[in-house]
């Protein structure tokens, strides 16, 4: 139905080939590395409180601050040693899916 | 009572059911662009060959004033009948009634003729047209929709199960046609979603019209749940019909010849495949070249081009077609196509149609999201599928087959029963380039021009590697044959395995990489 209907290039192996694109491979999305400083939304959520503030040195699994989403509230947690750099948002906020919360050193 | 009043009294009984949800209901159904249940499924049988069972049965609820409510049919109508001549089970949602809202008597008819066709070895219809579960029937309305996937499951591999949707199929619902074999779906009027649009907006945020959710378009394109789409629900009713002639009642029987027919003229099937392996061209003209009448039946045309599966004919006999098709992605195996080609090889296995098998493809889809969204998994259902099969499996390899793309296609190391290649084949690792900027790397790099050295190792390894004879020597191949002769080759190999039965180990059952 709605498949591309215009011959493009596709290479593998060092040959290029001609063909179609199916719709979900030609809006793809290319891969964003994971930026280990950043703190993001997984899914939608509302923002109950944050518990650091930019300058604070923190410890891997430390509390960062809890989102409610789903009903439930989710406690965020440090993957790593840091110090925060940036706090973005403050309670009582809507957060969107990937939306950046804060951002350690 | 007078015997005359007793007739009476019980055609009173029967129209009134008869009649549904009254004709305010049957109104706003048709305002709806749909059909009633029952013109539905007089629609999709026979003229004149359904009877219909348990019109009398009624739900037994009490609570929430439920038991001054008595529900036509309990808001479905079952029974059987036969579709060109072949016997069916059916059941039929009725939302005229109470919104065809499942509670346990609705449940009970529907488990009823899934038995039923259980038993008698025929096919078993679904037609979905639902609000979902009976909320005032509870935990009970719950069990009922349990009982019916756990017979879908039963069902499954057993005899053939459709199912239409045409209406809402929401919530735990969609997991019965889930778990049956074939999917049908009709613009505008099919509807299936797990969480429909208030839930997700309410929870996530996300705004989205129950069409672009789970319509009938984004079922057959996008998430592949569904396998045949039709603009109205009279051409849904023709594919369907068109289905069952191709497919068997039952695991123990094979699907009925047909009078042999030769393929149509114009199908000149030497001038199909372009000389340069990397130019495209449709697969689906080389399947119609050699099958009977040209007649291609394609499933899940519209989701995962990039590999075509359906069902045709040969010499009068069905069989289930699986084929690159270099016109999309050019061909590659990924993570849509192998899921696609798993469960078709599965269906044809379970339901004793022989698999021929076309391969065109440069092996698989590169990529992060391909390996994220676990291709090695998906990929391995197609090895699985195809070594667990045992119907007669014959393979033609068209033009390339490279790597891993080359094992998985029904290769010879997957138990394929004949294994074919036209001249233009290429057996080989990978392409003449990928392979001579590997094996050569070193020379090209070091020669005085890189890139003249490359063309001729290139060519060399061309010469050397890309063409049948290297498998055909090894044995790995049965026949180089030409491309006028598939037919031919075809068809015998359909014969001479007609009475293929081959014995796998005892076990429960395997553990496929679902």
């Amino acid at each position: 139905m709605s498949d591309e209907r215009e011959i493009r290039q596709l290479e593998l192996d060092d040959t290029v080939y001609s063909t179609l694109y199916t719709r979900k491979f030609a809006e793809r999305k290319p891969y964003v590395p994971v930026d280990p400083r950043q703190v993001r939304a997984r899914i939608p959520a509302m923002v109950v409180s944050v518990s650091v503030q930019p300058g604070r040195r923190i410890r891997r699994g430390e509390a960062l601050l809890v989102v409610e989403a789903m009903k439930m509230r989710n406690e965020i947690t440090a993957h790593h040693d840091g110090v925060v750099a940036r706090v973005l948002v403050t309670p009582g906020q809507m957060v969107a899916k990937d939306e950046l919360l804060l951002e350690l050193e | 009572m007078s015997w005359l009043s007793k007739i009476r009294d019980f055609l009173t009984r029967r129209d009134t059911v008869i009649s549904g949800g009254g004709p305010k209901a049957i109104e706003k159904q048709r305002a709806m662009g749909k059909l009633t249940a029952r013109q539905r499924i007089t629609a999709i049988l026979d003229p004149d060959s359904f009877y219909e069972y348990d019109l009398f049965v009624e739900h037994r609820c009490a609570d929430f004033g439920m038991d001054k409510k008595s529900l036509a049919g309990d808001g479905v109508v079952t029974g059987t009948g036969t579709i060109m001549g072949y016997p069916v089970a059916i059941f039929a949602q009725d939302f005229t009634v109470a919104g065809g809202s499942l509670g346990l008597a609705h449940a009970r008819k529907i488990t009823k003729i899934m038995d039923h066709a259980m038993k008698l070895g025929i096919p078993l219809i679904g037609i979905n047209d639902s609000g979902g579960a009976r909320i005032q029937e509870g935990v009970n309305s719950l069990a009922g929709y349990g009982e019916i996937f756990y017979r879908n499951t039963l069902a499954s591999g057993l005899i053939p199960q459709i199912s239409v949707i045409l209406g809402p199929c929401a919530g735990g619902a969609v997991y019965s046609p889930a778990l049956t074999d074939f999917v049908f779906v009709v613009e505008g009027i099919s509807k299936m979603f797990i969480t429909g649009p208030e839930v997700i907006k309410t929870v996530l945020g996300e705004e989205i019209s129950m069409e672009d959710l789970g319509g009938a378009r984004v079922q057959t394109e996008i998430s592949g749940n569904a396998h045949f789409y039709a603009d109205s629900e009279l051409e849904c009713f023709e594919q369907i019909k068109k289905l069952v002639t191709f497919i068997p009642w039952n695991n123990r029987k094979r699907a009925d010849p047909y009078p042999p027919k030769p393929p149509k003229p114009g199908h000149a099937i030497e001038k199909i495949i372009p000389a340069e392996p990397n130019r495209p061209y449709d697969v689906r003209d080389v399947v119609r070249a050699v099958c009977d009448d040209s007649d291609f039946f394609e499933v899940q045309k519209h989701w995962a081009a990039n590999l075509v599966v359906g069902f045709a004919r040969l010499h009068g006999q069905t069989i289930g077609v699986v084929a690159n098709q270099p016109l999309v992605l050019a061909g590659v195996l990924d993570v849509d196509s192998s899921d696609k080609a798993a469960r078709f090889i599965r269906f044809c296995d379970a339901f004793n149609i022989p698999l021929v098998t076309f391969v065109d493809l440069p092996g698989y889809l590169p990529g992060v999201d391909q390996e994220h969204a676990g291709v090695i998994r998906h990929g391995a259902k197609v090895l699985y599928s195809y070594s667990e099969a045992t119907v007669p499996k014959i393979t033609v390899i068209l033009r390339k087959a490279y790597g891993g793309g080359y094992i998985a296609m029904c290769s010879r190391h997957l138990g394929a029963d004949f294994v074919f290649a036209w001249p233009s084949a290429e057996i080989a690792v990978m392409g003449p380039e990928g392979a001579a900027n590997i094996i050569f790397r070193s020379e090209i790099q070091g020669a005085p021009d890189p890139n003249a050295m490359r063309r001729e190792k290139v060519a060399e390894y061309t010469e050397k590697f890309a063409n049948p004879y290297i498998a055909a020597a090894n044995g790995h191949i049965d026949a180089v044959i030409l491309p006028a002769e598939t037919r031919d080759f075809l068809i015998h190999a359909m014969e001479i395995s007609a009475q293929k039965a081959e014995s796998r180990p005892s076990k429960k059952h395997g553990v496929p990489p679902f």
